[in-house]
């Protein structure tokens, strides 16, 4: 990190990190869909994402798993069909969402999570995730933790920026996006693009710890919103 | 003695074993309590030495039908539908539920004849088609008066 004075981030990882942390403006609605069981909409700058979850309900026998939940997520691009890319990205969200699902306790059962992108301006993934959390949330189907995502680019100088935009994105030589757990800030899920090395690479698991903070916090009061209009 | 505590959402630690048992939308780990569910946590006494501990959301929807569930279905006898209020008594490997009638007040709402009209219960065994006048025995719900709409 070329800018500011270094900090150390407590136990979490003992790697030295900039301590601005520059998100841009979140924004959710949950249960804006009637269909669905549950649903969110997440924005995170210009991007926005809308997410639809169904479930539990019948399996189909070849898909049935004995002993817990069958989750079968869905991305939806803003145009066109879906391509290798959402096949990449919709295999690393139904592995952060199992992480989370206790998904025993529906077993032979079927759950499906529909992301449609609104718009992507950056970030997507992470919006992805946190858009994905929410709606889960929002069905009442049981978790152990909440997730969020973080997304940091690697530019051509080293400089770490968190939650990029699309041209952000485009001008940097690596891409990382964390799912991080609200128990213990652990990642639960990683995806990479482009060259950094392992000092660059804990940098950024660092910063999305960090970042996870406020998401949660985001979470937390998105909920206490919701709720105190039913007390 | 039910009193709503505070707002929780899924990971949160709740308390410790030795202070309460773990109700619904908890789970245990590491002889903690955990919220599984975004809502409101509640203690409840029953009883028992320690309270029970729970989250409930704030509308209640139950997703699928467990063993004891009642609930009101379509029901195909010899091609004719007839709508059925029954106990859930099994669900099998192939996600099918088996139904039991065995409570005066469970039985067949409404009916229809081989003439395609809706039958009327004669008596707690029997409905009678208002067009042909043919009777065809079905073990008939009692429904209660509150659930009966205009």
């Amino acid at each position: 990190m070329r800018d500011g004075p270094n900090t150390h981030v407590g136990s979490m990882m003992d790697v030295a990190v900039s301590p601005v942390l520059a998100l841009r403006k979140f924004g959710c609605e949950q249960s804006l869909l009637s269909r669905p069981d549950g649903s969110s909409s997440f924005v995170q700058g210009d991007t926005s994402v809308l997410a639809g979850v169904y479930g539990p309900a019948e399996v189909k026998i070849s898909k049935e798993i004995y002993d817990r939940a069958t989750l079968e997520v869905m991305i939806q691009p803003k145009v066109g069909l879906s391509g290798v890319r959402e096949r990449a990205q919709e295999h690393c969200v139904r592995q952060t969402c199992e992480a989370a699902l206790l998904s025993t306790l529906h077993p032979r059962s079927s759950l499906s999570l529909i992301l449609q992108i609104i718009h992507d301006d950056g970030s997507l993934l992470s919006c992805c995730l946190n858009a994905a959390c929410m709606a889960l949330m929002d069905a009442g189907l049981p978790m152990s933790c909440l997730f969020c995502g973080v997304t940091c680019a690697i530019e051509q100088d080293g400089h770490i920026v968190t939650d990029p935009t699309s041209q952000q994105e485009k001008e940097s030589r690596a891409l990382m996006t964390f799912a991080i757990d609200s128990a213990e800030r652990r990642v639960m899920m990683s995806s990479t693009r482009g060259s950094f090395s392992v000092n660059e690479l804990q940098q950024c698991v660092a910063l999305s710890q960090r970042a996870s903070e406020e998401i949660f916090q985001f979470y937390r009061d998105s909920v206490r919103r919701r709720y105190s209009k039913t007390l | 003695n039910m009193s709503p505590r505070k707002l929780c959402v899924p990971g949160e630690k709740l308390c410790s074993t030795e202070d309460c048992i773990p109700g619904t939308g908890t789970y245990l780990r590491h002889g903690y309590i955990f919220a599984a569910l975004a809502g409101y946590v509640f203690r409840k006494n029953e009883g028992e030495e320690l309270p029970v501990i729970s989250v409930v959301k704030e509308t209640e929807a139950q997703l699928l039908p467990d063993v004891g569930a009642i609930v009101t279905c379509k029901v195909e006898i010899y091609k004719i539908p007839s709508l059925t209020g029954a106990h859930i008594s099994l669900g099998d490997v192939q996600s099918n539920y088996l139904l039991t009638t065995a409570e005066n007040e469970l039985g067949v709402v409404v009916a229809h004849s081989e003439a395609g009209v809706q039958m009327i219960p004669i008596s707690w065994c029997e409905m009678q088609c208002p067009r042909t006048h043919g009777k065809e025995f079905r073990k008939v719900a009692r429904v209660q008066p509150e659930f009966l709409q205009a």
